[in-house]
C-alpha cells in the first residue's frame, strides 16, 4: 500500500489542476467541473488521513460523505443558474458576462 | 452504539428548530393555499423569527453550552451573533414585502430561501466542529447564491448569481482543503478545541492550513483581496438580498472567524493576528478609496461594506477582550445603520427604478422622511457623532490604542476621513442640489400594500442608529458579559494596562499571549 | 439636586431644532425665524442667568454636572463653566441671536436653515462647556455637519467646493485631536478622559510624549483657528457662506481653536507648552504678516475681511505663546473682541452686498451717499479692527503686545507691524468703497432700513463698551488666567531640566 504522502500528493495535484482550470476556463460548465476537482482533492485528503491516522473513528470518511452531498447540491444549483443564464443570454462563455464590471 | 439523548443537549438549538419549523410552515401554507395566502407569508416569517428570538434570549448564559457532542457550542458569543442574524433577517423581511410584490417574483420561495440562509448563518455562528462548520457554511452559501439570482429573468441578477457561486464555491474548496489538512495534522480530530493542542508545535504545515482557512473565511467577510465578488453581486442582486448578505452573512462570517481562530489556532495568535492586521488595512484602504469613485449607490455601499468589514477586523486583529467586545458592538451598530441605508435604497429604487447616485439629487424636496433616514444612516456609517457608528468606531479605536496597535488606528482614522467624502456626497446631493429628473417624476401614488412595513423598518433602524449611541454603556457591559462567559475566549488575555515605555510599537505582533 | 442650568442651555437649542423639524405641515419662514429667535434668545437669557450667578472670584469650574456616561471607557458627561469658557459661552449665545436677526429676510428653505443654526449652537456651546476630552471632541465634530450644510446650501457660487473643503479640513483636525486625546488617556493611566484628572497625572508625562501630543493638538486646532499655512479653507468658506454664517464662523467657531489650545495644550501639557511656545510665537508672527499682506491684495471686501480675521487670530496665538498673565489675558480678551469686531465687519459687508449687489472694490465707490449709516458703522468697525484706543481691539492687542514683548521681541514687533498693515488696508478699502464717485448703476440701490442695523449696533456698543471698561471682560477670566500661569510656572520650574 502506498504511503500517506502519496495520497496527499495526488490530492495536492488535483487541487492545483482544479485551481488552474478555475482560473483559465471560459466555459461556465468547465468552471463548475474545476470546482468539483477542488472538492475531490479535499475528499482524497480526508479519506487518506482518516485511513492512516484515524482508523477507529473514521471522522474523515464521514466528513467526505458530507462534502460529496453538499458538492452535489452546489453543482445542481450551479447548473440551474447556468441554465437560466443560457436561456436569457444564449451563451455560457464567461467572457461575455460583462454586464457588471468585474 | 449508545448515545444518551440527554447528553446531546438538544435544547440549546431551539431557535434553530423554530426557524426550521417556520420554513416548513411557509412552504406548506404556500403549497396548500397558493396565491390566496401569499400576503400572509412575510408575516408568518416575521412571527417565526420573533419566536426564535424570544427563545434565544433566555439562553443568554447556559450552564452547559456544548450540544450535539461538541458540534455546536451555544455559548453567549454565539447567542449574540445569532441574535444579530435573526434581527437582520427580520429587517430584511420588512424591506422585501413591497419589493417582491412590485417586481412580481415568487413569494414563498423567497422567504423559504431567506429562512434557509438565516438557519445556515445561525448554525455557523455556533458550530465548533469542522464538518458542522462546512455544512452550515454551505447552507448559508447555497441559499445566498439562489437568493442573489432570485430575479431569474434579469440578466444582471443571473450574472451576479453565477459570479457569486463560482467564487464562493472556489473559496469554500480552499477553506475545505485547509480543514482537511487540519484534520490530518491533528491526527484525526475535527473538534476545533481538540485540534488546538495537537498542532501547536507543527510550525509551517499548521501555518499553511491557517492561510487556507483564513482565505476561505475572508471570502464571507469580503475582506480585500477576497472581495472581488462583492461589488458585482451587490449591484446585480435584488436589494433586500444584498442587505441580508451585507449584514447577516457577514456577521456569521465574523462569528466563524472569532471561533475558528481562538479555538483552533490559539497557539498561532501572533501569526493570525498579523494576517488580520494586513487584511484589515487593505480592506479599509481599498474599500474607502474605491467607494469614492462609484456612481451606483449599491456599488458604493458594496465598497463601503468592504471598508466597514476592515474596521471590524481591527477588533479581531488585536485579539483582546476589548477587541472582541468592540467588534460585537460595531457589528451591532453596523447592522442597523447599514440595513437602514439599504431600506432607503429599496424605497427609492421602487419609486424611481434607478440606483444611480446622481438620481438622488434634491430628494429632500420630495421626500424628507426618506432623506432623513438615508442621511442619518450614511452619516452614522461615516462615524459622525453623536450617531451610533461614531461610538462603535470610537470603541474600536479605543481598544486598538489600548493594545498599542497604532498602525491600525492610523489607517483606521485616515481612511475614515476619506470615507466622509463619499458618504457626505450623497447627503449633500439630496439636501443641496436641485431635483434630478427621476426625483421630479417621483410619486408616492403607486404605493400599495407593503410600503408600510418598509417604512416601519426604516423607522426602527433610524431610531436604533440614533439611540444606540446614547445606550452605549449598557451595551458594552452586555458584550463584556457575553465574552466573559464564553469558554473559548477565556484564554484570551485581557489587555494589560499599557506601560508608558515605548510609543513607537509596531502592529500588535508583540502580544502573542 | 439643583437645576442643571448648563444642560438646559446646551440642549434647549437642540430641543428647539427638533421641535421645529418635527412640526407637521409646511412652516412659513416668518414662523421659523420667530421660533428660532425665541429659542436662541431664551438660551442667551439662560446663559446670562448663569453669568449673573457666577462666582467671579473663584477659579473652580462652576455649575458642574457629572454623569458617569461610559464608565468602561472612562468617558463622562461632565460640563461646567469657568472664567475661560464663560465669556465665550456668552459670546456664542449673543452671536447666535444676532445672526438669526441678520438672516431675518431669508426665506429659502428657512426651516432647515434655522434647525441647522440651532444644532450648530448646541455643538459650539457643548465644546466650550465640556470638561471631558471626548465630550469636547463630540461637540467639536457635531458642529461640523450643520455648518457644512449651512455653507453648501445657502452659500454663493462655489459653495459646494467651499463646503467640502471646510468639511475635510475640519474632520482632519478632529482626527488629530482624537488621536491626541486617546493617547493621553492611555498614557496617563488614570482611566478617565476628564480634563481635570488628565491635567494632574500620577506622574508627569514624559517630555517626548508631551511634544508629540501637543504637536497633534496644535495641528488640530491650528486648522480650526486657522494658522497659515493651514488656513486655505477659511477664505473660501467665508466668501461663499451667507452673512449670518460668516458671523458665526468668525465670531465663535474659530475661537474653538484658540480656546482648545489654552484648555488642552497649556492645561494638560504645561512642560511641553513652555518649550514649544517660541514656535507658536513664530507661527503667530507669520500668520499676522502673511494674512495682513494677503488681505491687502484682495479686491473682494469679504475676502479681505476674512484674511483680516485670520490675521487677528494671530494675536491670540501670540498672547498664548507669551505664557504670562498679561499675554494670556490679552489672548482671552482678543478672542472676545475678535468675535465682536469680525462679526460686526461681516454684518456690514453683508449689508453692502445685499444693497449694492457686489463686493468687488473696483465696482464700488461713493457709498457714503447711499448708505451713510453703514458707512459710519464701517468707519467705526475699521477703527476697532485696526486697534484704535477706546475700542475693545485696542485693549486686547495692547495686552497681547505688553505680554509678548519681553519674551519674543521680534515676533511682537512683527505683529505690531501687522496693526499698521491693518490700518492701511482698512483705510484703503474705506476710501475705495465709501468715498469717491458712486458708479451710475448703484445710484438706484435700495437704502438700509433702520431695523437692519440693530445687530450691528449691538456689537458696536459692546465693542466700545469693552474698550472703555475692559474690566467687564478681564474680571471674568483674570483669576483663571492667573491660576493657569501659576500652574505653568510651578510645573515648568519644578520639572524642566535646565
Amino acid at each position: 500500500m502506498p504511503s500517506l504522502n502519496a495520497f496527499l500528493l495526488v490530492g495536492a495535484a488535483l487541487f492545483c489542476i482544479g485551481f488552474y482550470g478555475l482560473v483559465t476556463s471560459r466555459n461556465a460548465v468547465r468552471v463548475l467541473m474545476s470546482i468539483e476537482l477542488l472538492l475531490n482533492a479535499v475528499n482524497i485528503n480526508l479519506i487518506a488521513f482518516s485511513n492512516f491516522l484515524d482508523p477507529n473513528n473514521i471522522r474523515g470518511q464521514l466528513f467526505a460523505i458530507f462534502v460529496i452531498t453538499v458538492a452535489a447540491a452546489e453543482a445542481a444549483v450551479g447548473l440551474a443558474i447556468v441554465l437560466a443564464i443560457y436561456r436569457n443570454r444564449d451563451t455560457i462563455d464567461m467572457e461575455n458576462f460583462n454586464l457588471l464590471k468585474w | 452504539m449508545n448515545i444518551d439523548l440527554a447528553a446531546l443537549n438538544a435544547g440549546a438549538l431551539w431557535p434553530e428548530y423554530i426557524v426550521t419549523i417556520t420554513l416548513v410552515v411557509v412552504l406548506l401554507v404556500d403549497l396548500i393555499s397558493g396565491r390566496k395566502a401569499s400576503w400572509s407569508l412575510p408575516y408568518l416569517t416575521l412571527l417565526g423569527l420573533g419566536i426564535a428570538t424570544a427563545t434565544l434570549l433566555p439562553m443568554w448564559i447556559l450552564e452547559n453550552p456544548v450540544s450535539f457532542l461538541g458540534s455546536f457550542t451555544a455559548d453567549p458569543l454565539s447567542v449574540v451573533f445569532r441574535a444579530f442574524i435573526l434581527i437582520s433577517a427580520a429587517l430584511t423581511v420588512l424591506m422585501s414585502v413591497r419589493y417582491i410584490n412590485q417586481s412580481s417574483l415568487a413569494t414563498a420561495e423567497f422567504y423559504v430561501l431567506l429562512l434557509g440562509a438565516t438557519l445556515g448563518a445561525m448554525l455557523l455562528s455556533g458550530s465548533s466542529e469542522m464538518a458542522m462548520i462546512f455544512v452550515a457554511l454551505e447552507l448559508l452559501s447555497i441559499t445566498s447564491y439562489l437568493l442573489s439570482g432570485y430575479a431569474k429573468l434579469d440578466k444582471r441578477s443571473n450574472e451576479a448569481s453565477l459570479k457569486y457561486l463560482l467564487i464562493g464555491a472556489a473559496s469554500s474548496g480552499i477553506f475545505l482543503y485547509g480543514m482537511s489538512l487540519l484534520y490530518g495534522f491533528s491526527g484525526g480530530q475535527t473538534q476545533l478545541t481538540e485540534i488546538a493542542p495537537r498542532i501547536v508545535d507543527l510550525g509551517f504545515p499548521a501555518l499553511l492550513s491557517l492561510v487556507l482557512v483564513v482565505a476561505g473565511i475572508c471570502f464571507k467577510l469580503s475582506a480585500v483581496p477576497f472581495h472581488q465578488w462583492t461589488p458585482d453581486v451587490y449591484e446585480g442582486s435584488p436589494t433586500p438580498v444584498v442587505a441580508f448578505l451585507s449584514v447577516g452573512s457577514k456577521a456569521a462570517g465574523f462569528a466563524l472567524a472569532i471561533r475558528f481562530m481562538t479555538s483552533a489556532y490559539p497557539g498561532f495568535s501572533e501569526q493570525w493576528q498579523t494576517l488580520f492586521v494586513l487584511l484589515a488595512i487593505l480592506s479599509m484602504v481599498l474599500g474607502n478609496v474605491v467607494a469614492i469613485a462609484q456612481t451606483s449607490m449599491k456599488r458604493m455601499l458594496a465598497y463601503s461594506s468592504i471598508a466597514q468589514a476592515g474596521y471590524v477586523m481591527i477588533g479581531l486583529a488585536i485579539g483582546t477582550q476589548e477587541g472582541y467586545s468592540s467588534m460585537i458592538l460595531y457589528i451591532g451598530t453596523y447592522l442597523f445603520m447599514n440595513l437602514g441605508a439599504f431600506m432607503a435604497v429599496v424605497l427609492f429604487s421602487l419609486r424611481t427604478g434607478t440606483d444611480e447616485i446622481t438620481a438622488y439629487s434634491g430628494l429632500y424636496q420630495k421626500d424628507p422622511f426618506l432623506t432623513l433616514v438615508l442621511s442619518l444612516c450614511l452619516l452614522s456609517l461615516a462615524g459622525i457623532p453623536p450617531l451610533a457608528g461614531f461610538f462603535g468606531k470610537l470603541y474600536l479605536f479605543w481598544a486598538a490604542v489600548q493594545s498599542q496597535a497604532y498602525t491600525l488606528v492610523f489607517f483606521g482614522l485616515v481612511t475614515s476621513v476619506a470615507s466622509i467624502y463619499y458618504y457626505v456626497r450623497v447627503v449633500k446631493l439630496m439636501l443641496v442640489k436641485e431635483p434630478s429628473p427621476q426625483v421630479l417624476g417621483y410619486s408616492e401614488a403607486g404605493d400599495q400594500d407593503g410600503i408600510q412595513t418598509l417604512k416601519a423598518g426604516m423607522l426602527i433602524t433610524t431610531v436604533a442608529t440614533v439611540v444606540l449611541g446614547i445606550l452605549f454603556p449598557p451595551l458594552i457591559s452586555l458584550a463584556d458579559t457575553s465574552l466573559r462567559a464564553t469558554p473559548s475566549l477565556q484564554q484570551v488575555r485581557t489587555a494589560t494596562p499599557v506601560s508608558r515605555v515605548s510609543t513607537g510599537a509596531e502592529a500588535p505582533a508583540d502580544h502573542g499571549r | 439636586m439643583s437645576v442643571p442650568w448648563l444642560s438646559l442651555i446646551l440642549f434647549f437649542p437642540t430641543l428647539g431644532a427638533l421641535g421645529l423639524a418635527l412640526l407637521p405641515g409646511e412652516v412659513s419662514y416668518r414662523f421659523a425665524r420667530v421660533w428660532a429667535l425665541t429659542v436662541a434668545g431664551l438660551t442667551f437669557l439662560l446663559s446670562g442667568l448663569v453669568a449673573y450667578n457666577f462666582d467671579y472670584t473663584s477659579t473652580k469650574p462652576q455649575f458642574a454636572e457629572t454623569i458617569n456616561w461610559l464608565p468602561q471607557l472612562g468617558i463622562s458627561y461632565n460640563i461646567a463653566v469657568d472664567g475661560l469658557s464663560l465669556p465665550l459661552m456668552l459670546l456664542t449665545g449673543l452671536l447666535v441671536v444676532l445672526s438669526i436677526l441678520t438672516s431675518w429676510q431669508l426665506n429659502k428653505r428657512a426651516r432647515l436653515y434655522y434647525v441647522l443654526i440651532l444644532l450648530l449652537s448646541t455643538g459650539v456651546l457643548g465644546a466650550f462647556m465640556a470638561r471631558d476630552t471626548i465630550l469636547f471632541f463630540l461637540a467639536y465634530e457635531m458642529e461640523l455637519i450643520p455648518l457644512y450644510f449651512l455653507i453648501s446650501i445657502w452659500g454663493g457660487k462655489r459653495r459646494e467646493y467651499a463646503g467640502t473643503k471646510f468639511l475635510l479640513y475640519t474632520f482632519l483636525s478632529g482626527v488629530a485631536l482624537l488621536v491626541a486625546f486617546l493617547s493621553t488617556y492611555f498614557f496617563s493611566g488614570v482611566n478617565s478622559f476628564s480634563i481635570d484628572v488628565l491635567a494632574n497625572p500620577a506622574s508627569p508625562y514624559p517630555l517626548v510624549f508631551q511634544f508629540i501630543t501637543l504637536g497633534l493638538i496644535t495641528f488640530g486646532f491650528a486648522i480650526k483657528m486657522p494658522l497659515v499655512p493651514l488656513h486655505t479653507w477659511l477664505p473660501d468658506a467665508h466668501v461663499e457662506a451667507p452673512t449670518a454664517v460668516s458671523v458665526l464662523l468668525a465670531g465663535v467657531l474659530l475661537k474653538l481653536g484658540t480656546y482648545g489650545i489654552v484648555r488642552f495644550g497649556l492645561g494638560i501639557f504645561p512642560e511641553a507648552a513652555a518649550q514649544f511656545a517660541w514656535l507658536l510665537s513664530v507661527l503667530a508672527a507669520i500668520n499676522v504678516v502673511y494674512a495682513s499682506l494677503a488681505a491687502m491684495a484682495q479686491t473682494d471686501i469679504k475676502k479681505m475681511i476674512a484674511y483680516s480675521s485670520i490675521a487677528h487670530m494671530g494675536y491670540v496665538v501670540l498672547g498664548i505663546a507669551s505664557l504670562n498673565e498679561t499675554g494670556l489675558g490679552g489672548a482671552m480678551f482678543q478672542m472676545v473682541s475678535h468675535g465682536i469686531i469680525s462679526g460686526l465687519l461681516f454684518m456690514l459687508v453683508g449689508l453692502i452686498y445685499e444693497k449694492a449687489g457686489t463686493r468687488e472694490l473696483p465696482k464700488l465707490g461713493g457709498l457714503f451717499a447711499t448708505l451713510p449709516v453703514v458707512g459710519a458703522f464701517f468707519v467705526g468697525a475699521a477703527m476697532a479692527n485696526a486697534g484704535l484706543p477706546g475700542m475693545s481691539g485696542f485693549v486686547a492687542e495692547f495686552m497681547v503686545f505688553r505680554g509678548g514683548i519681553e519674551r519674543y521681541p521680534v515676533a511682537t514687533v512683527l505683529c505690531i507691524f501687522g496693526i499698521v498693515l491693518t490700518a492701511i488696508y482698512m483705510l484703503a478699502m474705506l476710501a475705495r468703497a465709501f468715498f469717491g464717485k458712486l458708479p451710475a448703476n448703484l445710484e438706484t440701490m435700495p437704502r438700509v432700513r433702520a431695523w437692519e442695523m440693530i445687530p450691528a449696533t449691538v456689537l458696536l456698543v459692546i465693542c466700545v463698551g469693552l474698550g472703555l471698561f475692559p474690566t467687564l471682560a478681564t474680571g471674568i477670566f483674570e483669576p483663571n488666567v492667573a491660576e493657569l500661569v501659576q500652574q505653568l510656572d510651578a510645573r515648568t520650574v519644578a520639572q524642566l531640566p535646565r
